[in-house]
């Protein structure tokens, strides 16, 4: 364009009212008026915004997305805390193997696996709390579902377990393995809602028949 | 703070507290806009859908590092440009094919998207938008990302300029180079 006629950053500017000074908005809109050349560049701005503002008003047609996506965030979840859950099940498995290598290698794994969200950790779902628990007390997850939490735990750092689990509904029952596939009766489990002060799950004697020297671990699902 | 900025806040305490089925009021709001931003750029209807249920999911992933300096749209936006940015540079058929699209004194490297067939396209758009929707996909980055977030999702050089993470001049010069380089491809398509 030669110097007389009026940039293009000018009319770009002048579509957005960014041009304050009414002298110079004036003596622009005059100059388009009498320019066919600038007249022409103007109009086609003017018609290409227009088409622009006719795309904006598309809009997403499918109804169930915010469905479909809220599903995607739940099942994303889930398995986040699965992989959470996963340094709980490797340690505890390490500490009945009588290994403590704990700190060296498999920290590092759950550091991974958190990274980017450590300040969220407390603010999200309870679930997550209750992993953490866990895994603070040599427990094992086995799973970890809509409902409920899975592991088991030495007999031993169960009392201690359960006072942290607080007024957490929980279900448990001894069982002889640490192995989360060896059968646990669900149906005979103990089940309840939370702990008065200064009681004790291993105060009373949980599951019984279940005593023994064998009876080495309880099986316990924490309930959402 | 406006009205829908405190909305989005109380939402988003929602969630951060636990609730997370509270999410879904943040994705009713802003799925218009960012399947709008999507489809303008992207190649299909079924490519879009999934980028934009990405971001959202990208989003409530990234919810607690949210600081509030900022609006949560400015946030939001700038999560939705940086994944489409990322997204095309991954995908290579987005991939810049230089060839001069001479205008006299400018020259400009145009993106060739492949042949284009979308049988939703001539639901959602008519020809001219298509051209439209066509001409922008081919924008450079810088003019592309600009123009959409003016001109289609309507917003100020100031939150652009926010989003962007550019200066307000920076802002103003890509803004008038996009519109530049669409109105001429546009008339060269003898659309306008
Ligand atoms: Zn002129």
């Amino acid at each position: 364009m030669s110097g007389d006629h009026i940039p293009f950053h000018k009319m770009s500017d002048l579509c957005d009212n960014e041009i304050r000074a009414c002298e110079e908005r004036d003596s622009l809109m005059e100059h388009i008026q009498s320019c066919p050349e600038c007249a022409l560049e103007f109009r086609r701005l003017g018609k290409t915004l227009d088409l622009c503002r006719e795309l904006s008003c598309i809009s997403c047609p499918e109804h169930d997305l915010p469905a479909r996506t809220m599903r995607s965030i739940r099942s994303a979840r889930k398995k986040k805390l699965l992989l959470k859950s996963m340094p709980a099940m490797a340690a505890s498995l390490l500490i009945i193997a009588g290994v403590s290598l704990f700190n060296a290698g498999i920290i590092g794994v759950h550091d991974r696996a958190t990274v980017a969200d450590d300040s969220s950790r407390k603010s999200f779902s309870d679930s997550e709390r209750v992993i953490e628990i866990i895994r603070d007390h040599s427990a094992a997850i086995s799973q970890v579902t809509d409902e409920y939490v899975e592991g088991t735990v030495p007999l031993s750092s169960f009392n201690n377990l359960r006072k942290h689990l607080g007024s957490r509904r929980v279900a448990y029952l001894l069982v002889e393995e640490s192995d989360p596939d060896s059968g646990a009766q669900w149906g005979n489990a103990i089940e309840e809602v939370g702990l008065d002060d200064g009681q004790s799950a291993g105060n009373r004697e949980p599951i019984p028949g279940g005593h023994g020297a064998a009876a080495q671990y309880v099986r316990f699902r924490v309930f959402r | 703070m406006s009205n829908s900025d405190s909305e989005d806040i109380q939402v988003i305490d929602k969630v951060l507290a636990g609730d997370i089925e509270a999410f879904s009021v943040i994705i009713d709001k802003y799925r218009d806009k960012t399947f709008n931003y999507v489809y303008s750029q992207v190649k299909d209807y079924d490519e879009t859908l999934d980028i934009t249920q990405e971001i959202f999911i990208m989003t409530m992933e990234a919810l607690a590092s949210f600081r509030r300096e900022s609006k949560f749209s400015t946030w939001f936006y700038s999560i939705m440009v940086n994944y489409c940015k990322n997204y095309r540079k991954k995908n290579s058929r987005y991939n810049v094919i230089s060839i001069n699209s001479s205008r006299g004194d400018d020259e400009y490297d145009l993106q060739l998207p492949d042949e284009r067939e979308n049988p939703e396209e001539e639901v959602i758009m008519n020809e001219s938008l298509r051209i439209v929707k066509e001409e922008i996909g081919m924008l450079p980055d810088d003019y592309r990302e600009i123009l959409l977030l003016r001109d289609i999702q309507g917003l100020s050089y100031n939150e652009i300029a926010e989003i962007l993470d550019i200066s307000l001049s920076n802002v103003k010069v890509r803004i008038h180079r996009g519109r530049e380089f669409l109105k001429n491809r546009l008339t060269a398509r003898g659309l306008i």
